[in-house]
């Protein structure tokens, strides 16, 4: 039997949970997954910080939606199950936008193209033509659409070496283990100067275009149904396209341009 | 319940991926465990040596790869030593160049590291008037050793011992993080693909199964060794 005591107290709390609640809303931070394991869009620097094309982007993104945001570093293959448990909220990690992903969450607009490329020793004969990739051994990273091509359009023909980092893909290419690595041209593009082609390695191939698996460039991933978020960032996507902050990120970074169509370009 | 049902699918869909990965657990277990007995013993002894020349290193190592994490053990093994020329270019490289032998080498030495030090203080606990009982019929240090020590405190180390290979299957796990697909690999490629943790479920559950073999397997074999003794 209640007595009016606990009634009362019982309307005092879902009062005040009722307060709580509206003031978290106004003030909700908004955690943004990445994998910083993936120079030069997202890595930590000497002292442990955050630093990248993406994260510079992302936090313009968040000042453009004047939206208070936090990064939230995880393994890229964790990156949407965290979403779906609520641990963050949105995942800004060079995610392509593909059908299988979309069956779990939502994207905004593009917000950069990604294309996907072999790296191999030069010289080593390997393109993108599968027939030169017969017995290969190819290292990608878990969880992308790299190692979906791997495993689903190279099946039977090269064996799909996974990692957890493309950190770690580089080193084992470094190592002799693998004889190509496959994974976005931008990314290799970085290692390639840093490190890859002092020691000899070079694009192989062309560009891989088979939007099936490998989607349609990189957007910033959501919960399912969350669209006020997604429109957030959607509006803040054309705001700093229009305004040339995306193009001076952009620049500071590659000598082409990798620009998606969410961006309202100049 | 939906949950179930997809954890129940996960595992029978997978079944062929799940049996594969749960045979590369068991042998790394398995060869892990038996490398790191082996070399226990003698490291145990060599740490009760009253010779620096055997209890140093001996005690160099223990501490080396006790106060060291495991991951970064097999990280450098893995993708450290390949660094230098030297390594890539020895006669060891067909074996290094493969993930097995290289998490075989550092779970193998680290459970050595440990067990190590199971087998020592069970040398210790076997009460002195045992020892004096051998010496007192004539037998020198080493038959006192092999014949009343080593088997007094193999028994007396023994629960310690199945709580450290109960360790060493779930350190195992870490061999998912240099490519090779045991039980975790598997269970965290299907999270990765199904971007849900039902994978990871199923292998949760296939350790729970063999913790309790495993320790059913060591109560068997302590009831075994005090029937012997009393009967």
């Amino acid at each position: 039997m209640k007595t009016p005591v606990l009634n009362s107290l019982t309307l005092g709390l879902v009062a005040a949970l009722a307060l709580t609640g509206a003031a978290r809303a106004q003030e909700k931070t908004v955690r943004i997954g990445t994998e910083a394991a993936y120079a030069p869009f997202e890595y930590k620097d000497d002292k442990g910080e955050l630093k990248g094309y993406e994260i510079q982007l992302g936090n313009a993104l968040c000042a453009a939606a004047k939206m208070k945001c936090e990064w939230v570093n995880a393994d890229f293959d964790s990156l949407i199950p965290a979403l779906n448990a609520h641990k963050i909220d949105a995942i800004l990690s060079q995610m392509s936008i593909t059908d299988d992903r979309k069956k779990a969450v939502d994207f905004t607009n593009q917000v950069t193209i990604a294309p996907a490329r072999f790296v191999a020793k030069d010289g080593s004969g390997i393109t993108d033509d599968p027939a030169t990739l017969k017995g290969k051994t190819v290292a990608v990273q878990s969880g992308t659409t790299h190692e979906k091509y791997v495993t689903e359009k190279l099946a039977g023909i090269a064996t799909p070496k996974v990692y957890q980092s493309q950190d770690e893909a580089f080193l084992d290419v470094e190592n002799g283990r693998a004889d190509a690595t496959l994974a976005d041209a931008t990314i290799e593009y970085d290692w390639l100067q840093k490190t890859g082609k002092a020691k000899g390695f070079a694009y192989a191939g062309k560009p891989l275009t088979d939007p099936a698996i490998f989607g349609d460039g990189t957007g910033i991933a959501v919960r399912k149904g969350d669209t006020a978020l997604a429109d957030s960032f959607n509006k803040a996507l054309a705001t700093v396209g229009s305004d040339g902050q995306f193009k001076t990120i952009n620049d500071s970074y590659f000598p082409f341009d990798i620009m998606g169509s969410g961006a309202a370009k100049k | 319940m939906a949950f179930l049902d997809g954890v129940a699918d996960a595992a029978s869909r997978q079944f062929p991926a799940f049996l594969s990965g749960l045979g590369i657990t068991i042998e790394l277990l398995a060869v892990s465990t038996a490398v790191g007995l082996a070399l226990a013993v003698p490291i145990a002894l060599a740490r009760l040596s009253t010779n620096p020349l055997l209890s140093v290193p001996a005690t160099a190592y223990a501490y080396l790869f006790r106060g060291t994490p495991l991951l970064v053990q097999i990280f450098i093994i893995y993708y450290g030593l390949p660094q230098f020329d030297v390594v890539r270019t020895s006669a060891v490289w067909p074996l290094l160049r493969d993930p097995l032998p290289c998490a075989l080498i550092a779970f193998s030495l680290n459970m050595a590291a440990y067990t190590g030090e199971v087998v020592r203080g069970g040398i210790l606990a076997v009460p002195a008037g045992e020892r004096e009982a051998a010496s007192a019929v004539g037998m020198n240090r080493a038959l006192a050793l092999r014949r009343v020590i080593l088997p007094r405190a193999f028994r007396i180390a023994l629960p310690a011992l199945s709580n450290e290979v109960v360790l060493q299957l779930k350190a195992t796990s870490l061999a998912s993080t240099v490519t090779l697909i045991d039980l975790t690999g598997v269970g965290r490629r299907l999270a990765a693909k199904t971007y849900t943790a039902e994978g990871l479920y199923v292998a949760g559950a296939v350790y729970i199964v063999l913790t309790f073999a495993i320790a059913r397997g060591f109560r068997l074999l302590e009831a075994r060794l005090d029937g012997a003794r009393t009967r």
